[in-house]
């Protein structure tokens, strides 16, 4: 103890740092003497305790901000600015490689072209065949799924509906081949709700399995399905953007007929955005006054997500898939900007 | 850009055949057949190099209403047809050639020699659903096919006759019931006694022809991916294939007793429709329109290739890999990483690790000076521990003290 007490006291910077503190101390003082009675300048609106208060003035600070952001965008209009375009997730998109960009008819795009001459689906694209096609469903299908079937087969021209009889598809394949089939879709449900649709094209493939979700039938659009034509549709396959959008796109497409009844003024869309493909049904009409148009929907919508596409027609076990997702989401899933169609 | 560069040959199933060349930088990609001209037979079912020399390939093409054989020379890129097949029904499983004639199987099970002399042509019959043919590599005479339902046979040109088949593996032990067979690829081993078989339902067999009729080794694939769809064997180590299924897994195999799946390399998001595997790397094609290219051993995807068509068939260009190669690894020597220097040299010399890590310390900036040196004294004259040992000694020195004697 000594010993310590003794180094201690021998210790030179003791002493300095004392002197230190006892300077830096002084010229505290003489700082806290110079500006004796000052304020925070601001409070902010986090630091108010009241809480009506707090609430008050934070509506009335956001409003003040509003209000100066018009005010900057009626400059900039006024200076011929032109406008700022957002940044959305679609905008921010990463590019894949498999990308169409342009007419299909481009010369960058010709292997495209060609190899989408000699697909499946050509001889449809050639006006060859009227497309016919079986709508059916999984075993005892429900209420809803059997509205949403009969729904179909109002929508596509020259289609039927029947129920399935414990049939297996492999074998459906077959016999609608025999028939003269050029689709089938399958509705398939869970919960008393339709949720995933099977489309096999006849007779070489290929075929598409989708989610099926946010199914809101005619009537839970409050109209009436007295309001559809037996017209044939316009088809809208609207921001199929890579080479495996387009497959998908050829196949919505080749469910109906290629010459649309334009007096029956019906068009059908297949909107793709991120990946989630947005069905819509409706019908337009031209103001007679103005010769604008508008639509009016008919009903029913829905929105698919493609799960996967199998070569040749259906078999789940031993076929060969073109592009399949499960298994191996978060390998292709690599960011949120990323998507396949 | 010649055709003789190309590496990888593909063909699509709407009748493309490209020419790929594929770097570290970029890919050379050209059409060789375009399925809008006016000889495209339809899908390209089946392609095989001619001989060992690997100049001309042959291409087996159309499904169901012609098909074709056609050869193409890779020296003076010309592709023509060879004649019209017409023997069987389906399409092409399998392209040999065997003394200047060309050897066809179709998916009937009908295989044939085509001579255009007339005489001694001949057809034998593999039976029906006919899904590979493939010949040996040493044997030139020697075949083997197999299907659905269609055990591994093997025959013998030459003699025109069958000389091996397959026996089925035992009944189910839980059901009592026949195990399907459902091969896809067969592939020879080394020498043409030892065959392996993939095929749909999951097997992996390898068949031991002096041995025993049935498999040697059995290898079942679990999970709901199973449905084998090709197979390569490999060169880097005996008895090991790659295999891939209709859902593009890909997996390594060890075929030597007991059978075991090692890698699995990921990417492909289709069926995968042919591998070829050189010494380091396996070259995979798939019906989601790219080609791939995976290091054997680490797995990591090297190489990544959009073809634009759903790709059926390919060859590949033995050589050529392990080239490129090469000169990828002198492009990493010279300007790699100077921390990837390091690591190698610690590999090297176990002891030197310590100062490594303390001459970072002291001088970050003149070390990877110091360790190149190093290395090019290891490279200069390979000498014994104690030597090593010496060298170092001289060039730390030499770090502390002046840099002049280490660049010498």
């Amino acid at each position: 103890m000594k010993a310590s007490k003794k180094d201690l006291m021998v210790n030179p910077f003791f002493k300095i740092k004392k002197e230190n503190d006892q300077k830096e101390s002084k010229k505290k003082i003489k700082e806290e003497k110079e500006d004796k009675v000052e304020l925070p300048a601001e409070i902010t609106v986090n630091a108010i305790r009241n809480k009506v208060v707090r609430q008050k003035k934070y509506e009335a600070l956001q409003k003040e901000k509003k209000k100066a952001k018009k005010e900057r965008r009626k400059a900039r209009a006024k200076a011929g600015e032109p406008k700022q375009i957002p940044h959305t997730i679609e905008s921010l998109r990463e590019k894949d490689e498999t990308m169409i960009f342009g007419s299909i008819d481009d010369e960058e795009n010709i292997e495209y072209k060609i190899d989408m001459e000699h697909d499946e689906f050509a001889s449809y694209y050639r006006e060859e065949y009227e497309p016919k096609v079986l709508i059916t469903y999984s075993d005892n299908p429900h209420t809803k799924t059997r509205i949403f079937g009969r729904e179909l087969t109002r929508i596509i021209p020259n289609s039927i509906s029947l129920y399935r009889n414990r049939s297996g598809v492999k074998k459906m394949v077959d016999s609608c081949i025999k028939r003269n089939f050029t689709d089938i879709i399958v509705v398939n449900e869970n919960q008393c709700k339709p949720n995933g649709l099977l489309i096999i094209h006849l007779p070489n493939g290929p075929t598409m399995h989708c989610k099926l979700s946010n199914v809101k039938l005619t009537t839970d659009l409050k109209k009436d399905h007295k309001e559809i034509t037996q017209h044939r549709p316009e088809v809208i396959l609207n921001n199929f953007t890579t080479r495996l959008g387009h497959t998908c796109a050829r196949m919505f497409g080749a469910l109906f007929h290629y010459q649309p009844e334009f007096k029956g003024r019906r068009v059908v869309t297949f909107h793709n955005q991120r990946d989630y493909i947005f069905f819509r049904h409706h019908r337009y009409e031209f103001d007679k006054k103005t010769g604008k148009p508008r639509l009016r929907e008919l009903g029913p919508r829905f929105t698919l997500r493609l799960r996967s596409i199998q070569h040749g027609t259906f078999d789940s076990k031993y076929g060969d898939y073109e592009w399949i997702i499960q298994g191996r989401r978060h390998q292709m899933e690599t960011s949120r900007r990323k998507f396949f169609l | 850009m010649s055709a003789k560069d190309f590496d990888v040959i593909v063909g699509g199933t709407t009748g493309f055949i490209h020419g790929v060349n594929i770097s570290s930088t970029t890919n050379i990609v050209k059409t060789i057949q375009n399925p809008a001209s006016n000889d495209n037979h339809g899908e390209v079912s089946c392609m095989e190099w001619e001989n060992l020399n690997e100049q001309n390939i042959l291409i087996g093409c159309g499904k169901n209403n012609v098909r074709s054989v056609k050869i193409y020379d890779t020296e003076n890129h010309s592709l023509r047809t060879l004649f019209v097949a017409d023997v069987g029904l389906g399409a092409i499983r399998g392209l040999a050639k065997y003394n200047e004639q060309v050897l066809t199987a179709a998916e009937s099970g009908h295989i044939k020699l085509w001579n255009h002399c007339g005489d001694e042509e001949f057809v034998l019959e593999a039976g029906k659903n006919l899904n590979r043919m493939r010949r040996a590599f040493m044997q030139e005479n020697i075949i083997a096919t197999g299907g659905d339902e269609n055990p591994l046979k093997l025959f013998d040109i030459e003699r025109q006759t069958q000389i091996f088949t397959a026996k089925n593996v035992p009944n189910d032990q839980l059901t009592q019931l026949k195990v399907e067979i459902g091969i896809n690829d067969v592939g020879f081993i080394n020498n043409s006694e030892h065959i392996a078989t993939a095929g749909k339902y999951g097997h992996i067999r390898l068949y031991d022809i002096k041995a025993q009729r049935r498999p040697v080794v059995n290898i079942q694939m679990n999970g709901d991916d199973i449905a084998i769809k090709a197979l390569a064997t490999c060169t880097h180590e005996d008895k090991h294939i790659i295999v891939g299924t209709g859902k593009g897994r890909m997996n390594l195999i060890d075929l030597r007793k007991p059978g075991k799946i090692l890698n699995t390399y990921k990417g492909p998001a289709g069926a995968i429709t042919a591998i070829a595997a050189t010494n380091s790397e396996v070259v995979s094609i798939s019906y989601d329109r790219y080609l791939y290219v995976h290091n054997i051993k680490t797995k990591a995807l090297l190489k990544k290739c959009n073809l634009k068509s759903k790709l059926s068939a390919m060859v590949l260009r033995a050589q050529f890999f392990s080239e490129k190669l090469q000169i990828k690894k002198e492009v990493t020597v010279s300007d790699d990483d100077d921390d990837d220097d390091i690591f190698e040299d610690v590999e090297l010399q176990k002891p030197k690790k310590r100062k490594c890590i303390e001459d970072i310390v002291c001088n970050g900036a003149s070390i990877n000076k110091k360790i190149k040196n190093n290395k090019k004294v290891i490279k200069k004259s390979p000498e014994p521990d104690s030597d090593d040992d010496s060298d170092e000694l001289d060039t730390d020195d030499s770090f502390n003290g002046d840099s002049s004697e280490v660049s010498e």
